[in-house]
């Protein structure tokens, strides 16, 4: 089984700001990944848009695959600078990483990364030299199986500054950190991530006096994910995508109150109807053993697509106990999708005057298929 | 013991099972009724005709919520008077 490298961040604006300052790029190309960290100057809007530009024309040239030092040239060239404090507005942090687990590291003005290798953390051999009038530190290392590696604003090294500490937590506080919450559980990464912006909170009194990010990244074995969705066209194939999904390897989804009775009528198993709301408009879901996830079809389906298209490479799967939710969680923590849509209709949908086409399976499976595709998810659909 | 069955598929859905769960919900609470079990089921193929429910094994088509707590007294509360 393959190894895939994931990666999970959160930013959070400074207490009573709207938008974070902070900005995060990640682009998966190939086998490589591509993350891109800026925190522009200030707070707010400006802040906002400073940091934007800077991620975005850092992580569009780094894509471009020009050479490092060409990259660098230009994006210093063009970071707005302040006219008065004769500094950037932005700070930058970038790394790639390729196929064969080599990861290089840029950081300019941004406070130095968390490696935890061997239960702890440690910091990176660096490299400094200057380029355009900038101190920049460069680090070439090769990413190990169980490493974990930590990137964050200047906001999570000053948490507490002023009030609960003198000085912030500093780099030497927040390593001290990473490596009690991580030690504690090292597989999963969204939910230490979750944990360490709670405790940097705290630090700031729930009050955060400046925006604060932190990602984290790690390899991860790949998942499979497989979706029955419909009754096929032809009933003798009933059977044959039962067995289908019973046999397939990894998580198992069906959707369609009806796929549900086939699947339960074939494999001779119990269906268990849920009837609990969790969310008005998303019917509940039921429980069958050996499938992880039951939920209605189509407003389901359709619910989980307008989630995929809100969502942005890196963050933090969306919460929520209700059907759709957990159904676009699944997706988002697979690496590989396989669907087995059935195309049958059920007649009487279409004489029904409804407010929404329920006609449609096909096309909200495929436009669901592309969502995953754009944030790099291998998808495959079988018809029946 | 009397069993209430509502189908929450799709299209009963979107025509208001929620709401006609709430309301027997309410109704069995407000009059005490203990000896009542009531669940989901998925499409029990009346669509046109929906919401569908169940109760004691006797199909009821065409529940709204304006007509379900008449239903919920015509079959379960009058059932008690008796």
């Amino acid at each position: 089984m393959g190894l895939v490298f994931e990666e999970f961040y959160r930013s959070i604006p400074k207490a009573g700001e709207e938008v974070c300052g902070d900005s995060v790029e990640i682009i998966k190309k190939g086998n490589k990944t591509i993350v891109v960290l800026s925190d522009g100057l200030g707070s707010g809007i400006k802040a906002n848009i400073l940091s934007t530009l800077t991620a975005k024309i850092a992580s569009g040239l780094l894509e471009k695959e020009l050479p490092l030092k060409e990259i660098l040239s230009t994006i210093l060239a063009t970071l707005p600078v302040c006219e008065v404090r004769g500094i950037a507005y932005a700070t930058l942090v970038f790394l790639i990483i390729d196929q064969n687990q080599q990861l290089r590291l840029i950081e300019i003005d941004s406070p130095s990364a968390f490696l935890f290798r061997n239960k702890q953390v440690q910091k990176l051999d660096y490299r400094e030299f200057e380029l355009e009038g900038k101190k920049i530190r460069e680090a070439n290392f090769k990413f190990q199986r169980q490493d974990q590696l930590f990137l964050v604003s200047d906001g999570v090294t000053h948490a507490g500054i002023g009030g609960l500490l003198n000085f912030g937590l500093g780099w030497e506080g927040v390593a001290c950190e990473i490596e009690r919450v991580v030690k504690r559980s090292q597989t999963d990464l969204k939910n230490n991530i979750n944990k360490l912006v709670k405790v940097f909170n705290t630090f700031y009194g729930d009050q955060a006096g400046d925006d604060f990010t932190i990602i984290g990244m790690k390899y991860r074995r790949k998942r499979k994910l497989n979706i029955w969705s419909g009754p096929p066209l032809k009933k003798e194939n009933d059977s044959l995508l039962a067995r289908k999904i019973s046999e397939a390897e990894g998580k198992k989804i069906i959707s369609g109150g009806t796929t549900a009775q086939i699947a339960a009528r074939e494999l001779n198993r119990d269906l268990e109807v849920g009837f609990k709301y969790y969310d008005r408009d998303i019917p509940p879901i039921s429980k069958m053993d050996g499938i992880e996830l039951l939920t209605e079809g189509l407003l389901t389906l359709n619910r989980v697509l307008s989630m995929l298209k809100k969502y942005k490479p890196g963050q933090i799967p969306v919460e929520g106990k209700d059907g759709a939710s957990r159904f676009t969680r699944l997706l988002l923590e697979s690496d590989s999708v396989k669907f087995l849509v059935g195309r049958a209709v059920n007649e009487s949908h279409q004489s029904l005057n409804l407010p929404i086409n329920l006609g449609i399976r096909s096309q909200i499976i495929s436009q669901i298929a592309e969502q995953l595709r754009r944030i790099k998810k291998k998808v495959e659909i079988e018809w029946f | 013991m009397n069993e209430i069955i509502i189908c929450v598929g799709s299209s009963c859905h979107l025509k208001g099972s929620e709401k006609i769960i709430e309301i027997f919900k309410k109704e069995i609470e407000k009059n005490q009724l203990q000896e009542i079990k009531i669940s989901g089921s998925f499409c029990q193929g009346n669509c046109t005709a929906g919401v569908n429910i169940e109760i004691d094994g006797q199909k009821i088509a065409a529940v709204t919520e304006e007509n379900a707590r008449g239903i919920f007294k015509k079959y379960l509360l009058d059932d008690q008077n008796e």
